[in-house]
């Protein structure tokens, strides 16, 4: 399935009967949808959304959203904002990748009567006004008619940059690692500053890692890795100076503006050690380190060169 | 290279300065001559009230509202607020039947129950306020000039944008450009209640809190929605908001068995009590008054 115009979904099942055709929202009409909501599927690359709206009897409501983005690494940006929930498989295509050591290999979501699912280039949820087994039958039935024979999707290529290291005393806490190109979306995620500090839009990519302790007992600090991929090394240069400025003003002069060698530093703020490098067009932090060394242990998971910038 | 700092950042809030941070600069011009008294926050050393009025029967197990429940629990609230014991008496003491009284529920993500709005409108016609006089007042093109009192009756809820969406945002379709009161801007929202339509008609607030949201959405997840079965009431919106976020931050980590921190941090709630005077955002300058149920208080 690679576009929502090619979906047929049933008119009944399961004694639920389709409203009506669906109905069709675009950019333009996204925000009268979800109000300030649209702003993350914007964020995403958002290209259309089909709503199609399921009742059974006078109380039971069951609505189906196919939201086609631009592409697959979207899709796995909007699953990834919360990885938590049962893990279900909805393909009728086996997937033989490996285990992914940086991120779950989920394609697809389910709790309470909420389905999220990502198939190509579509984001679908599916949600119940009240959960019963059956009702949850029913979801999975249409998610599956809805995945089919999809391929299961590699996550989005910046993934690659991050290579854990067994050495390393840190650990990825996998489920918290998250793909975004906004900064409302990190800010939703990890809070830097209200305002767009890192420049970032749609020609960017970002991968949000947080690291636990290996002897770490649960709820204990997590230090965060932060890794933009810039279309070009002086927009990467640029947003560091950036960077600087709001968020490390003592610290400012330490960034050349005509300059676009190799820079790695780091310092300690006031929840912890702060690093940051710059590597071509890639720009990398490390935020909440406990101290020097783990800065220089979190970085040495970091492998730029090993990338080529799509 | 220009040293300048150019925004709030997360090192504001971890310094404790991002009120500082702010400044008045966000004032518009209509309010900042008088900064000095315009808003409704009580004087220095005065607490603001917040009462958590809960009942573990108020819902059923498929959590569906028991109104007789409910009307109880908001009669509690009545007596709280006005300390008159009489139904009638206390909202009298509130709202003449003379008024004409706009209530503002939330329509979207956690959505007001309509049996709290069908209590609150019974009420008020049970002291003779004609219907016409009781009017659903959310969204951008209410009639404000005609409405001498607004009842706010949001749903507790975080938000994606602002960090919480309950009481200060809840009049945020009367600037007629809520874009305008997101992200960063969502410091401004305690402006709205400056609006020369707005300012000084909210006479009540029941925060609708028998099942919130503890998540940031932006859309629903019935995951992160619990039955805490409670209502929140005052007159502070600002003590409100801040009462309702320490809610959502606690359930929010005992989810997670670890802190998991509403993100973006809302400054809203600092912002509508440093620059725009609306009320407390401390909890030690509230007393926060329960009634009724206490398990999972979480307070």
């Amino acid at each position: 399935m690679h576009n929502n115009q090619e979906i047929n979904l049933p008119e009944t099942i399961d004694g639920w009967k389709v409203e009506g055709p669906p109905q069709r929202i675009d950019h333009t009409t996204i925000f009268d949808y979800m109000d300030g909501g649209g702003e993350l599927y914007l964020a995403y690359k958002f290209k259309n959304l089909l709503v199609y709206r399921y009742t059974r009897g006078p109380e039971e409501e069951m609505l189906v959203e196919i939201y086609q983005m631009e592409t697959p690494d979207e899709t796995f940006g909007l699953l990834s904002l919360d990885w938590t929930g049962e893990p279900v498989n909805l393909s009728s295509t086996p997937s033989v990748r490996p285990e992914n050591l940086v991120c779950p290999d989920y394609t697809a979501l389910y709790g309470e009567g909420l389905l999220r699912a990502r198939a190509d280039s579509l984001y679908l949820r599916i949600l119940a006004s009240r959960e019963t087994p059956d009702v949850r039958e029913t979801i999975l039935k249409l998610g599956k008619s809805l995945v089919g024979k999809s391929p299961a999707q590699p996550p989005p290529s910046i993934l690659d940059v991050v290579v854990p290291s067994t050495d390393s005393g840190w650990k990825i806490r996998r489920d918290r690692t998250a793909y975004f190109h906004s900064h409302l979306v990190l800010n939703s995620l990890y809070y830097l500053s209200h305002k767009n500090i890192l420049n970032l839009n749609h020609s960017t990519e970002g991968l949000l890692i947080c690291f636990e302790k290996k002897e770490a007992q649960s709820g204990g600090q997590l230090a965060k890795l932060i890794v933009i991929r810039y279309p070009e090394a002086p927009a990467a240069l640029a947003a560091l100076t950036s960077f600087f400025q709001s968020y490390l003003p003592e610290k400012a002069d330490q960034v050349e503006l005509n300059s676009d060698q190799f820079k790695t530093g780091r310092t300690r703020v006031e929840d912890g050690w702060l690093g940051w490098t710059l590597s071509a067009n890639y720009l990398a932090f490390v935020f909440e380190c406990p101290d020097q060394k783990s800065v220089n242990e979190l970085f040495s998971q970091v492998k730029f060169k090993t990338i080529k910038s799509t | 290279m220009r040293i300048k700092k150019e925004a709030i950042t997360r090192r504001d809030f971890l310094r404790g300065t991002a009120a500082t941070a702010l400044g008045l600069a966000v004032l518009p011009d209509w309010l900042k001559a008088g900064t000095g008294k315009m808003g409704t926050k009580p004087a220095d050393g005065q607490k603001s009230l917040v009462l958590v009025v809960r009942d573990e029967h108020v819902l059923a197990s498929s959590q569906k509202v028991d109104k007789k429940v409910l009307e109880a629990m908001v009669g509690e609230i009545m007596t709280a607020q006005t300390g008159e014991k009489e139904m009638k008496k206390a909202w009298l003491k509130l709202f003449s039947p003379k008024d004409v009284v706009g209530l503002v529920p939330t329509s979207v993500m956690n959505p007001t129950h309509n049996e709290l709005l069908e209590i609150v409108k019974e009420s008020l016609l049970a002291v003779g306020l004609p219907e016409a006089n009781i009017r659903m007042a959310q969204g951008r093109s209410v009639d404000l000039g005609s409405i001498t009192a607004l009842i706010s009756l949001p749903g507790l809820k975080a938000h994606w944008l602002t960090g919480i969406g309950t009481v200060i945002k809840n009049y945020i379709l009367y600037s007629g450009a809520p874009r305008n009161y997101h992200y960063e801007d969502s410091t401004k929202l305690g402006e709205i209640w400056h609006l020369p339509s707005v300012k000084g008609k909210t006479r009540l607030i029941i925060v609708d809190a028998l099942l919130p949201v503890c998540d940031r959405g932006p859309q629903f997840d019935p995951r992160y929605r619990w039955p805490y079965r409670g209502l929140l009431a005052g007159t502070d919106p600002v003590a409100l908001d801040a009462v309702g976020l320490k809610i959502i931050q606690t359930k929010r980590d005992e989810l997670r068995g670890e802190p998991w921190p509403i993100s973006p941090p809302p400054i809203s709630i600092e912002a509508a009590d440093k620059i725009y005077k609306l009320g407390h955002s401390r909890l030690e300058n509230i007393e926060i008054r329960t009634i009724g149920w206490t398990q999972e208080l979480l307070l």
